[in-house]
């Protein structure tokens, strides 16, 4: 690549878009006379708008433009549009009873849950004021005796190892 | 300006598609046919369709070689608008939505075939390089249809040495008649990156055409020497 910005028999890339302007009779007048101003001082940017001005008829050599395909093609269309729409249809119709199936067990199985963790919730723990006086009892309270309460100070630990070794 | 030569020859067998302006008329009807397909008014689309069957056409024309193809992915193009019509919010022009799923219709169907064409080992009579050095030299194209014909197979293999991108927006403007605003919008492309595409194709396609047929030049003299 070149100082102007260019591979070697390209054009200046600066260029570039208003070479394509030019091809297509499409320059303002300040852009002319701009791309001519280049144009005389770049032998690089001349021979290369040379090389493609009949590029256009060169590929029109090879292809010719689409022609409409008249009534028959809208036609087709219209059966292929109305056969996807009938297979879509179908499609629905089959998986739609399974899709409401579907749905109305998950909701049941939703409901259920809901239930079953509702339930656990209200006996998971002592609401009444009959359940509480119940705990306070002491036959109660000998089946279900309090926590060992901790050492907390020097002295409550000292007393603790001296009750742990006379076996109490 | 004697150094900026005018885009001619418009007229004859090897004529650009006109483009088509569109008037406010036009696009007012267009979006009222819209707006009863998308209520599901086969009539409407069916009008769509009559409309724009040849633009789409034309756009897959630009990106597809193979003839029988052409009008498969076409129909699909229009069942696909059809199907997701009520999403077209009409911020664009309906041709210019039709022509985006035209073109992404393209390449996926291009993505699955992925055939590479052949690269082309030239093997042409000394008539038919004398014939196409003497349109690229001059302009003019052989009067008899079959020539033509060959010739354009010629350049058919010179195209396929461009990438897919670069051969279907110089086929677009130059043979379908599209205007590089149009081209930029179906392609979502900056109108500047379209225009230094288009001219880097052509330099690229003309090089092509330089090297290969001068160097097949070059053999037979060579060939003809040594004998």
């Amino acid at each position: 690549m070149n100082m102007n910005g260019r591979n070697e028999g390209s054009a200046c890339r600066e260029f570039e878009a208003l070479l394509e302007d030019s091809l297509a009779g499409q320059l303002g007048d300040a852009e002319g006379e701009r791309l001519s101003a280049h144009l005389s001082s770049c032998a690089s940017c001349r021979q290369v708008l040379e090389e493609v001005r009949l590029s256009g008829q060169f590929v029109r050599l090879a292809r010719q433009p689409a022609e409409d395909p008249g009534a028959g093609f809208t036609r087709r269309v219209m059966a292929a549009i109305q056969d996807e729409a009938t297979r879509r249809a179908l499609a629905w119709n089959f998986w739609r009873p399974i899709e409401v199936l579907a749905l109305r067990l998950s909701m049941a199985a939703t409901l259920a849950l809901a239930l079953l963790c509702g339930y656990g919730v209200m006996h998971s723990r002592f609401s009444t004021p009959a359940e509480v006086e119940m705990a306070g009892r002491p036959e109660v309270r000998e089946l279900f005796p309090e926590p060992m309460h901790q050492p907390t100070t020097h002295d409550e630990v000292l007393m603790s190892i001296a009750d742990k070794s006379h076996g109490k | 300006m004697a150094n900026v030569p005018e885009h001619g020859a418009k007229q004859g067998p090897l004529a650009q598609a006109p483009a088509r302006p569109r008037s406010q008329e036009q696009e007012g009807d267009e979006r009222a046919l819209v707006r009863r397909a998308q209520q599901g008014d086969p009539a409407a689309f069916e009008a769509l369709v009559r409309q724009n069957q040849q633009r789409v056409l034309a756009v897959v024309s630009g990106t597809l070689r193979w003839r029988e193809d052409v009008e498969d992915i076409a129909q699909q193009v229009f069942v696909k608008a059809y199907l997701s019509i009520k999403r077209f919010d009409m911020r664009s022009a309906f041709s210019t939505w039709l022509y985006k799923i035209a073109v992404n219709e393209c390449w996926d169907y291009l993505r699955k075939k992925r055939v590479r064409p052949l690269l082309y080992e030239a093997d042409l009579s000394e008539e038919q390089v004398r014939q196409l050095d003497a349109f690229v030299n001059t302009g003019r194209a052989p009067a008899d249809a079959s020539r033509r014909a060959e010739l354009g197979e010629m350049v058919e293999q010179l195209l396929n040495q461009l990438s897919d991108e670069d051969r279907q927006i110089l086929l677009l403007k130059e043979v379908e008649g599209f205007s590089v605003e149009e081209i930029s919008e179906m392609l979502d492309l900056n109108v500047n990156t379209v225009k230094v595409r288009m001219f880097r194709a052509r330099a690229r396609l003309m090089r092509t055409y330089r090297q290969r047929f001068g160097e097949t030049r070059r053999t037979r003299v060579a060939g003809k020497r040594g004998r």
